[in-house]
């Protein structure tokens, strides 16, 4: 093949990626810190050229030099949740007994236990062992995480700066992947009876890995398209039920499939004049879904099987438009103002099990988001510093409803610098950055008459027809009632080494 | 030195950073005074008008829960309309009432009782415990005893599922199997045993096997005279007419007079709805190695050996698929069944008996039905395989 048709083959190749594309395992990682090498920040997505752009824009692969970068990242979420206390509201402990039937005589919903088990375990005079364990409200949050991540990016030219081909990776030290699902409503109380953040936590363990090429088709114009690359898990559960009671005595088999799949990201670039440079990227969306089959059956002969998806890490498509223009050019110094926005479908998220914030009314549907970015560069010699800031607002509505989506306004700021220098034949830039995203206090105040209440006012004693004790008014186990507020800090930094050769 | 301050305070202002960026979930107090509003809120133990609750707080002696405070017999706390604490068996029941039983080795007097036995479901294996209450008049001979009169007060069923009889089943079948007389109608057999010492500080208990048969018409209990006792090892419902079935009910009984052959009892919990149910069984007790019985005891646990049979005629439930509902259970031969006699008095002037009973059973239905309540509630429904 000669190489003018290279280009076009690449495109071709990354084109039949795209149409191949399923559920992918997104880079909520990437998204969240930026560029951790080179000097693109907040903003690489129209400045910075380094293995980064395989990612962010792989348009600008072309003018990154050949070179092996890593690097070590360390990130922490510092997200406090504080509830309200509650003011009664309790699920009276009768409903335990389960011996409740509405006005009607049908039995009320199973979908609650009685507060106080959950505050305090059940005790032996009121079920049968073993015992419904507490899960006292927001003793399990699961907030506070310190991680570290292994930064990996190559960046090779195939024909130089015409084509060049990048892979950039932040791989989670530790626990590669978690996927961590939780209900937001009152479904929770079953499980942690805690609220988590919902765009933090499990999200920062997914394994980004990015890879594709970048074209320069014109003198000042170049395109590229690269893939975030990772797993789709299917499993399936078959278990015999032989005691409810003990599920020691559980028979399961279990059949687990994975595939690995893409999500495409593509850019351009394009340099009008020598000072200026425009830039525009999109992301497909993105999201790491994990189906779950699970079929019982009962020593009675009965026979119930349900599937259920779940849906960690998305990441919606984004649009970004922004531009890059040197404002001072003295000697040795040049000194560039960046700015970007980007535009989020938020609207189309799904939350860990699969659910859109939609199902809990049309005022609790999740918004687009539009994120202004801006930066400063300089350069000087071997040496690039920058500083960018970033505001991202939440897509998250007022939840003063069932669910309890914990998000905030984020507003975020990142430094860094390296320094380029020669050693044994080879050019070397160590590089240093910080950044500290605040995410700001929100106060959601719960609406009693939009909150679900789990033992109906009409609720009966199921023998004797007379009215249940603390039946009257709102009783609801949801974590987030009355209410419930979010703020802190997420902060980290990264040291990385390229090598450029 | 002004660039080395600025530095310094660089770094404390970084440090600052992170010491406060730490997340610390947390739950707010409760603000404004909120006793007195009948509803727990959080701060508070309880909220209720029970001398058991004091400034939304759990009095010393007492529990609470938001059906109400209750004593805490067993705490060595007097409390509420407690006479004694702890229990003894001998001068202080389980229930906290003090009294003194005059005779040893002598049933002679009112005595209530709790059977507790333990059976499987056929659904999902689970273990059922079910508690029937009976009220009982005693004549003691020498070492021989005979119920003269008595009452069945209920059954309640936990685990799988919470059963209890229909309030109509349960008022028809307080006076179904009397343990006092032969009927024609009712069944039942005067039932009689022996209580007398056994040389070493204790009595030997025996209570003769009784049958009980609920929503079946006569003809399906062993002629009379039963056996004193039953085996369990041995088939011991061979040779007894068929119990009426879901394919051939003749001979059931509409207990609940709803026009459904059966007795009716109402299922709840995870699942719910009505069942109509034919069932037969034996018990006789007697005290033995892990239940030995101490002279003078007010209260006491005897072995209790049980077997069962059950058919379900019919069912009804709020859906469509009450098929759930519709299987039974059948008795746990290897669980330690038993029941629990409690001694109230000798008259029933006394204080013991007046708590339970107002009258001489067998008189009054409204009257024996508030005596059966009393009952349950002096020895309630105990879950545990103790």
């Amino acid at each position: 093949m000669r190489p003018a048709l290279l280009p076009g083959a690449a495109v071709l190749v990354s084109l039949a990626g795209v149409l191949l594309a399923r559920d992918a395992v997104a880079s909520p990682l990437f998204e969240l810190a930026g560029s951790t090498t080179g000097d693109g920040g907040f903003n690489a997505g129209v400045t910075g050229e380094s293995s980064s752009a395989t990612y962010f824009n792989p348009a600008l692969l072309p003018y990154a030099p050949q070179s092996f970068e890593t690097g070590t990242v360390v990130l922490t979420d510092q997200i406090s949740v504080i509830l309200d206390g509650r003011a009664g509201g309790d699920v009276p402990l009768v409903v335990g007994d389960r011996a409740l039937v509405g006005a009607d005589g049908r039995p009320i919903s199973n979908a609650t236990v009685p507060t106080p088990w959950l505050e305090n375990g059940c005790t032996p005079q009121q079920c049968q062992p073993p015992l419904f364990r507490k899960r006292p409200r927001q003793a399990a949050g699961s907030s506070g995480q310190v991680r570290a991540y292994q930064v990996i990016g190559l960046v090779s030219h195939i024909v130089p700066k015409r084509l060049v081909l990048g892979l950039h990776a932040l791989v989670p030290l530790g626990t590669f992947t978690t996927a961590r699902s939780f209900y937001n409503d009152e479904r929770e109380q079953f499980f942690s009876n805690s609220l988590h953040p919902e765009l933090f936590g499990d999200r920062m363990t997914a394994t980004s890995i990015a890879f594709g090429p970048g074209v320069k088709i014109a003198k000042n114009l170049s395109i590229g398209l690269s893939f975030t690359l990772n797993l789709t898990n299917d499993a399936q559960a078959a278990t015999y039920v032989r005691s409810s009671a003990n599920y020691d005595q559980l028979l399961v088999d279990t059949n687990v499939g994975v595939k690995a799949a893409v999500a495409a990201h593509g850019g351009v670039a394009w340099r009008p004049v020598e000072r200026l440079r425009l830039a525009a990227t999109f992301h497909q969306e993105q999201k790491f879904v994990i189906a779950t089959g699970i079929k019982a059956a009962l020593p009675s002969g009965q026979e119930s099987e349900t599937t259920r998806t779940q849906v960690h890490d998305f990441v919606p498509w984004t649009v970004g438009l922004g531009g890059t223009v040197e404002v001072a050019k003295r000697e040795r110094h040049t000194i560039s103002v960046a700015g970007s926005l980007k535009y989020a479908a938020w609207s189309r998220y799904l939350d860990r099990h699969g659910d859109s914030p939609a199902v809990f009314g049309p005022r609790f549907a999740w918004k687009d988001t539009l994120s202004p970015t801006v930066g400063l560069r300089h350069a000087s010699g071997g040496m690039r510093e920058y500083l960018d800031v970033t505001y991202v607002p939440s897509p998250v509505p007022e939840q003063s409803g069932r669910s309890s989506y914990v998000d905030s306004d984020r507003a975020g700021l990142t430094i860094g610098a390296d320094y380029t220098f020669e050693a044994a034949g080879l050019k070397w830039r160590p590089g240093l950055s910080l950044q500290g995203h605040k995410v700001l206090h929100r106060y959601n105040r719960k609406t009693d008459a939009l909150v679900l209440d789990e033992v109906p006012d009409d609720a009966v004693d199921a023998q004797t027809r007379l009215p249940v004790p603390g039946a009257r008014g709102l009783q609801t186990n949801n974590p987030g009632w009355p209410g419930f507020a979010s703020e802190g800090w997420v902060y980290g930094g990264a040291a990385t080494i390229a090598v450029i050769y | 030195m002004a660039r080395r301050r600025k530095h310094m305070l660089a770094v404390i202002g970084l440090a600052a950073l992170t010491l406060g960026a730490c997340a610390e979930d947390r739950i707010l107090p409760v603000g404004g005074a909120l006793c007195g509003n009948g509803e727990v809120d959080e701060g508070e133990d309880c909220d209720s008008a029970s001398a058991g609750c004091v400034r939304c707080k759990v009095a010393p002696g007492w529990e609470c829960d938001d059906t109400g405070c209750k004593t805490k017999c067993g705490d060595r706390i007097l409390a509420g309309t407690e006479e004694c604490d702890p229990p003894d068996g001998k001068t202080c029941d389980s229930s906290c009432w003090r009294g003194t039983k005059p005779a040893a080795c002598d049933l002679s007097g009112y005595w209530i009782a709790r059977q507790t036995n333990f059976s499987t479901d056929k659904v999902l294996n689970g273990t059922q415990t079910s508690t029937n209450w009976f009220f009982y008049k005693i004549a003691q001979t020498g070492g021989a005893f005979t119920v003269t009169r008595s009452l069945f007060c209920g059954i309640q069923v936990s685990g799988s599922a919470d059963v209890r009889l229909a309030e109509a089943s349960a008022r028809r079948l307080m006076y179904q199997n009397p343990q006092h007389e032969a009927t024609a109608d009712r069944g039942g057999n005067v039932r009689t045993g022996s209580f007398a010492s056994n040389g070493k500080g204790g009595c030997d208990f025996f209570m003769a096997a009784h049958w009980y048969l609920r929503g079946a018409g006569p003809g399906h209990l062993p002629p009379l005279p039963w056996k004193a006792q039953v085996d369990p090892g041995t088939s011991s419902f061979a040779g007894l007419a068929a119990l009426p079935s879901k394919d051939a009910s003749t001979g059931a009984v509409d207990l609940e007079g709803g026009g459904k052959p059966g007795a009716a009892y109402d299922v709840t919990g995870i699942l719910s709805g009505r069942r109509f149910v034919v069932q037969r069984d034996w018990e006789w007790r007697r005290s033995d190695a892990d239940h030995p019985v101490a002279e003078n005891a007010l209260e006491f646990v005897a072995a209790d050996l049980f077997d069962g049979q059950e058919n379900i005629l019919s069912v009804t439930c709020p859906g469509t698929d009450c098929s759930l509902i519709a299987s039974g259970s059948f008795a746990d031969n290897n669980a330690k069944h038993r029941v629990t006699m409690r001694w109230l008095g000798a008259a029933l002037s006394d204080a013991r008996v007046r708590r339970v009973a107002a009258a001489e059973p067998g008189g009054d239905e409204k009257v024996d039905l508030a005596t059966c309540e009393q009952v349950r509630l002096a020895l309630p429904h105990d879950r545990s395989r103790k």
